[in-house]
This record gives structure tokens, C-alpha cells and sequence, in this order.
């Protein structure tokens, strides 16, 4: 049964993007949210096996919405995607819990990797 | 008197935020300048940012920033002064000191507590030393005082994106599996994204099984070796006491350069267009009354309206001049993350901007970052050659990419070219029939300008093993959805061997508007937010009067179904449906829909001629999903 996956990005083309690339790959994608909230309250009732999260959202930011799902589900693999010039945005969000990061613009090759090594694969 | 600084600080941030941008661009600029008057310039600029943004923060006291600020500005008087060399460490300095600052400024936007970044004051305090000992800290001085123990060292990739977050990320695994006893670099170095030559050494406290080590850190992506043994060296004295050492020479004393700008808040630009709107209209009303009154009297109203007329659509053309900002703002992000990218890709690589000052509408700027990030990012990875294929090619050594921005009457042109290899377009019909897109005899035939559009079809090239990726247009589709939905297209063109071009075609001006989205039986329409007062359930009784009414917002209002209005067919059964209330020429009205399917922005696109008279129609516009819509004009409708 193929993973599934929640992206989680105010940009709908970088949602565009990510949905094309780990579809084509075989992954399950079970939402898209455009903000914190929304990536909080969609991760507690898909129960995705992982989450693409975008940083600088508005409403809830993506460390933020990082935080609250892993203390609702410390289990939770969660992938930063950010922007240059944001490395300290990236360590605290690994402070918060994430799991692991890509750095945009990144090729599907980067992503893919990233996403198998976080999955265990 | 006491300075009111509260007010004062969201035009410190926005201010800021202009200066770190121009930060970033004359920092990448350093490294390729020219000349040492091209250098020096650039410093002058550095230099003169650094300045505006301790300035202010040291008047709103915001300690952190100032100081770190003070620190970059002594750094770049030292290059001035020809102590340090401009070179690539002193560029990633300069790039971290920017992007410290920026993190600093960003927490003062969202009213944020500022941390100070020890690390970084650190190393701009060792670089501005006397004794000149260099900008990086070594790597034998972060070893020295390691506790014995066994002993795990990382090796990062040093082409990884952020070095110091997968080490931080190998930190935090290797602390699952046991205590940590010390770390080389300290935490709190990892944390400010220091990591000298790429390695991390963790002494763990007790043994731990080495299977476990490494199963866990093969699962930290960048990481390209692990060696684990047991700690037998002694500790080294350490060296260093990383003291800061702030210098006291006079600063040399720069005059910025005077421009007028006048900083105005985006919702008055969109309240101003949406009032020079209404005034057009007002004024074109005006002037058809005129013509059916009597004669004598038409002539000098005639005239005095047409006046208005003339005078109003001048003023409209500046408040849609307003909105133009400079491509600038656009290109000014790409000097760094070519930069970036030819270090991940370990490719020497260039970029030319024409254009900058072209403008074109803010509302689009936003959004097409990531699109040409993107874009740039296939050029310089699926375009441009390795260094041995392009000097047997007989091309530079370096790849060329060129960004380039123009207008055109009413459209603004932005391309990325590059002078690689062009697109492969055996490969794109070889794909486009693996894909099971096209049959190998419709590839055949199919013209060179079609094959290379082939590059949009969904699934060229997302999906890629390591070595066969095909050719080019890695998301291809993607962007070109994107950009689309700003109301523009994606023109591709290529010469094999020679290079490539992407370009979009923009609409000059655009409006952005905040969509509802509501279903008629199949159909969905949008209606700007704006124009709906309120929303509501309910079911339309039948008033005294015989007219349908419906309880909305509190008030019983004339209830009509939008589908009846549109002539369109709709659900006519009975019961609660949603209603908007809208407002028309002082009376209002609900509008019952079939059902309410979302909210969002979309850029509105005007409808052509003969389209634009048919009433009630404001435009179309492209949703997200793709999905076009009619958006309706609701007052138009009802009155």
C-alpha cells in the first residue's frame, strides 16, 4: 500500500509541484493545506504517514504547526521545505520536531531521497 | 518628550526587510565584482545598509540588532582597508551576517522577544581581531575539550544545502540513543549554523551498539561518512576564549544617497483602484445623461463632462501606476541562489540581469518567485554542461544564465535563458512514449515546436531514476499551472547545442481578488468577497405582499435564486440553502446558491470584447485547481 502523504504550503505552486512529484513516485496524496491551521487540523483526521511543511505561512507558521502535531502524535515525520537565507528557521523547526528538511528550489531527485530516508525505506 | 517608537516599528521592519535585500545582492555581487572600484563600491553599500539598519534599531533599542549590525559594519571597513580579502568565506560571512539580522527583524515583525546570535558576534569578532586570525574557526580548536568516550564523527557533504541542520539532525539522533557526553562544535554553534569543515564529533557517554549509530544516521540524508572509535587522546589545551573584541577606531562616515520614495500600505493602492474604478464609471454615466438633454444646455455640461472624463482616466492610469513595482525586487533574489545552486552542483556559473528596472504589478511579484527559482534552478542542472563537455563544446567554462525582463505595451516579459545544451528533444518524444503520452509514430511526426512543449505534459521528468531524467522540464507543468493562473503563458524555445529559453508573458496589470465560491447544480461561480455583505442559511417563505422573503443577518430581505437570475438551471426544491446578502443602489437583497464551495484569491482576468458587456459578468478567473470560473458582478445583477 503506497504511503500517503499531507503537503502543506501557502504557494499553490510549490503544492502543484510537490503533489506532481511524490505522486509520480508512487505516493498517496491525501490533502494539501495552505496554512498551520489548517496542516494541524488536516494531519489529525488523515493521519498521513508523512508532511511536507512549508515555513513562512500565514495564520500559523510552519513551526508552529510542527510543534502541535508532534505533540499530538510524536510519531510524526514531518518535512520542512524552506526557502534560502532561512537556516535558522530550519534548526528551530528541527528543535520543534521535525524530522528532516529540503531546501528550495530542490529537483525531484532531492526531494524522493530525503523522503525515503526519512520513511526508512 | 518620549518617542513613540510602537508606531515607529512597522516602518523600521519594512524598511529593514529593503536594506537586508539590498544586502544580499551587493554580498553575492562581492565575490564576481569586477574591478576594485566595482568592490569598493559594493562595500560602500554594504556598508551604508549595515548603517540604516543599526541606526534605527539602535533607536528603538533593540540591543541584538544593533550589535550585530555594529559587528558587520567593522567587518566591512576591515575589507575596506584591504586586512581582510574579499573572498569566499568572507562572502558566506557576510551572507550568515545578513541572514542573522533577517531572522532578528522578522521576530520584531511578529512583536517577537530578539535573541542574540553569540556564534555569530563571535566569529565577526574573531574576523575584526588584530591579529587577523581568520574568518573560519578551525577545526583543531573545536575538538580540544572532548570528555573521553566513545567517539561517532560525522562527515557532512559539503555541497549540502544547510550543513549545520543535518548535523544538528544527527545530534538530535544520536541523543535517542544514549547521553551525550560533549559535542564538537557545541550545540549552540550547530544551532547558528556554524560547522566547521563539515564534520561533527560526538563523544556518547558509555557504549553504545555501533549497528544502531549508524543504522540511525544512514537515515540523516548528506551524511557521507561515520567513523566510530573509542576517544583515546588526551584533551588539548583549548584555544580561544571567544571573546568578543569590538574595535574602537573612528567609522568612516558615509552620506546615503537621496531618493524620493513615499512607503504606502497595499490596501490604500487597492482602495485607490477600486475609487478610480467607480469614478470611471461615474463619469461615463455622467456623460451619456448629458447627451440626451436638450440641446442648449448640453454643450457647456458636454464639454465640463468630458473634461472629467479625461481628467478621471488620467488619474486612474497613475493609481494603476502605483501598483507597478520595479522586476527588481524579483531579480534581486536570484544572484544568491545561483550562487547556492553552483555550489550544490558543483558547476561554475554566472548570471546576467537586464531589465531590473522593468516594471510590472506587485501582485504578481509574489508569486512568481518559486516559478523562476525553479526555472533557474533546470537551467543550471538539466541546461548547462559539466565543465569538460562545454570547453570540448569550445563554450566558457562557466555556464551563462541570463535573466532578462522587458515591456511590451500591455504585457511584461520575463525570460530565463541559458547557453547549455538546449532542450533534448530526442528525449522529450522518447519520454512523452514511455509515459504512454504519445504512440512512437505521432512522436515522430510530431514538429520540433510541439515536441518541446512535450516538456509540459504532467509526469515528464518528476518522475526520474538518478541518471535518466529526460532532458529537461523537471515540473515543467507545474509552472506553467502557476502561471497561468496569473493570467499569463510559458513560451519555451531552444537551439540544441547552443542554449534555451523560458519565457512568461504576463499581463501588464492584474487584480487580485478574494473569491466565493458557490455551486449551481453543476456550475461554480465566484463573487468577489468585497461585494458580499453578508452569508447566511435559510428557506424563503412567502410574504404578505406575494414576494419571496428570507431571513438573513437578521433582516427579512427579498430572496432571489442566483441560478434564476443567471438563467441557468438550479435546484428548485424547497428548504435551507445557503444566501448571500448583497447590496445594490441602498437596498438589499439574498441570493440563495445551491451550496457554498470555498473561498479563495484568484487574479481576475477581464473578458474581451464582446464579452465585457454582457451584464453581471466582472471576468473569469483560473482557481487553484485549475478550474476556470465565471466571477460575477453581483450589484449589477441585482439592480
Amino acid at each position: 500500500m503506497s504511503k500517503r502523504v499531507l503537503i502543506v504550503d501557502d504557494g499553490v505552486f510549490m503544492r502543484n509541484m510537490l503533489n506532481d512529484i511524490l505522486s509520480s513516485a508512487g505516493y498517496s496524496v491525501v490533502g494539501e493545506a495552505s496554512h498551520g491551521l489548517e496542516a494541524v487540523a488536516m494531519h489529525r483526521s488523515l493521519h498521513p504517514d508523512f508532511v511536507t511543511m512549508d515555513i513562512v505561512m500565514p495564520h500559523m507558521n510552519g513551526i508552529e504547526a510542527t510543534r502541535e502535531i508532534v505533540a499530538a502524535d510524536p510519531e510524526a515525520l514531518v518535512i520542512m521545505c524552506s526557502a534560502l537565507g532561512q537556516e535558522s528557521l530550519v534548526m528551530e523547526a528541527i528543535e520543534a520536531g521535525a524530522t528532516d528538511f529540503i531546501v528550495k528550489p530542490f529537483k525531484s531527485d532531492e526531494v524522493l531521497s530525503v523522503v525515503r530516508k526519512v520513511l526508512g525505506d | 518628550m518620549a518617542l513613540d517608537t510602537a508606531s515607529l516599528v512597522p516602518l523600521y521592519v519594512s524598511d529593514a526587510r529593503e536594506h537586508l535585500e539590498g544586502m544580499e545582492t551587493a554580498v553575492v555581487g562581492l565575490e564576481s565584482a569586477g574591478g576594485e572600484a566595482d568592490r569598493r563600491a559594493l562595500l560602500d553599500e554594504l556598508f551604508r545598509h549595515l548603517h540604516s539598519i543599526k541606526g534605527g534599531a539602535a533607536m528603538l533599542q533593540i540591543e541584538p540588532v544593533s550589535k550585530l549590525a555594529h559587528l558587520g559594519e567593522e567587518l566591512v571597513i576591515r575589507v575596506i582597508r584591504g586586512k581582510v580579502p574579499a573572498d569566499a568565506a568572507l562572502v558566506d560571512l557576510l551572507l550568515a551576517t545578513r541572514d542573522g539580522l533577517s531572522a532578528m527583524v522578522e521576530r520584531i515583525a511578529l512583536d517577537e522577544p530578539v535573541d542574540g546570535n553569540a556564534s555569530l558576534l563571535w566569529r565577526l569578532g574573531r574576523a575584526v581581531a588584530e591579529d587577523e586570525s581568520g574568518l573560519l574557526p578551525g577545526a583543531s580548536a573545536a575538538t580540544a575539550d572532548l570528555p573521553r568516550g566513545m567517539r561517532v564523527t560525522v562527515h557532512i557533504d559539503p555541497r549540502s544545502a544547510l550543513p549545520a541542520a543535518r548535523a544538528l539532525l544527527s545530534l538530535r539522533r544520536l541523543g535517542a540513543l544514549g547521553t551525550i557526553a560533549g559535542t564538537s562544535p557545541d550545540r549552540a554553534t550547530i544551532m547558528q549554523g556554524a560547522l566547521p569543515s563539515n564534520i561533527l564529533v560526538v563523544v556518547m557517554e558509555g557504549a553504545v551498539d555501533q549497528e544502531r549509530v549508524r543504522s540511525q544516521l544512514a537515515r540523516v540524508p548528506d551524511v557521507v561518512r561515520v567513523e566510530v572509535s573509542d576517544h583515546e587522546t588526551p584533551p588539548a589545551p583549548s584555544s580561544g576564549d571567544g571573546a568578543e573584541r569590538l574595535p574602537t577606531e573612528p567609522r568612516t562616515s558615509l552620506v546615503p544617497s537621496a531618493e524620493q520614495w513615499v512607503r504606502v500600505k497595499m490596501d490604500l493602492l487597492d482602495e485607490l483602484l477600486e475609487l478610480s474604478s467607480e469614478l470611471v464609471l461615474a463619469s461615463s454615466r455622467l456623460r451619456e445623461r448629458t447627451r440626451r438633454l436638450a440641446v442648449e444646455e448640453r454643450d457647456t455640461i458636454e464639454n465640463e463632462a468630458d473634461r472629467l472624463r479625461l481628467l478621471v482616466k488620467q488619474m486612474s492610469g497613475r493609481v494603476l501606476a502605483a501598483r507597478q513595482a520595479p522586476v527588481r525586487h524579483l531579480a534581486d533574489r536570484l544572484p544568491r541562489a545561483l550562487r547556492d545552486l553552483s555550489r550544490r552542483l558543483d558547476r561554475p556559473l554566472t548570471l546576467a540581469v537586464e531589465g531590473a528596472e522593468t516594471t510590472l504589478d506587485r501582485g504578481l511579484l509574489e508569486s512568481l518567485t518559486d516559478p523562476l527559482l525553479h526555472v533557474l534552478r533546470n537551467c543550471a542542472d538539466h541546461g548547462i554542461e559539466s565543465p569538460e563537455e562545454r570547453r570540448r563544446a569550445g563554450k566558457p567554462v562557466e555556464g551563462r544564465l541570463v535573466f532578462a525582463a522587458r515591456r511590451e505595451r500591455d504585457r511584461v516579459e520575463i525570460e530565463i535563458r541559458d547557453d547549455g545544451r538546449g532542450f533534448d528533444l530526442v528525449r522529450l518524444r522518447r519520454k512523452a512514449v514511455e509515459i504512454g503520452a504519445l504512440s512512437p509514430a505521432e512522436a515522430d511526426l510530431l514538429p520540433d515546436e510541439g515536441a518541446l512543449r512535450l516538456a509540459f505534459l504532467p509526469g515528464m521528468s518528476t518522475r526520474s531514476t538518478a541518471s535518466e531524467i529526460s532532458g529537461r522540464g523537471v515540473g515543467m507543468d507545474a509552472v506553467e499551472r502557476a502561471i497561468e493562473q496569473l493570467g499569463g503563458t510559458v513560451l519555451l524555445s531552444s537551439t540544441p547545442g547552443k542554449g534555451s529559453c523560458v519565457r512568461f508573458v504576463l499581463p501588464a496589470t492584474v487584480s487580485v481578488v478574494n473569491l466565493l465560491l458557490v455551486g449551481i447544480a453543476e456550475d461554480v461561480y465566484g463573487i468577489p468577497l468585497s461585494r458580499v455583505v453578508a452569508l447566511g442559511e435559510g428557506e424563503p417563505r412567502r410574504h404578505e405582499d406575494g414576494t419571496m422573503r428570507v431571513s438573513v443577518g437578521g433582516e427579512q430581505l427579498p430572496a432571489h435564486p442566483l441560478g434564476r437570475l443567471l438563467e441557468r438551471p438550479f435546484d428548485e426544491t424547497p428548504g435551507v440553502r445557503p444566501h448571500l446578502l448583497v447590496e445594490s443602489a441602498g437596498r438589499r437583497a439574498a441570493l440563495g446558491v445551491d451550496r457554498v464551495v470555498g473561498q479563495e484569491e484568484a487574479v481576475l482576468r477581464p473578458l474581451a470584447r464582446p464579452f465585457d458587456r454582457i451584464r453581471g459578468l466582472a471576468g473569469t478567473a483560473i482557481l487553484g485547481s485549475g478550474r476556470p470560473v465565471v466571477v460575477l458582478d453581483l450589484p449589477k445583477l441585482v439592480a
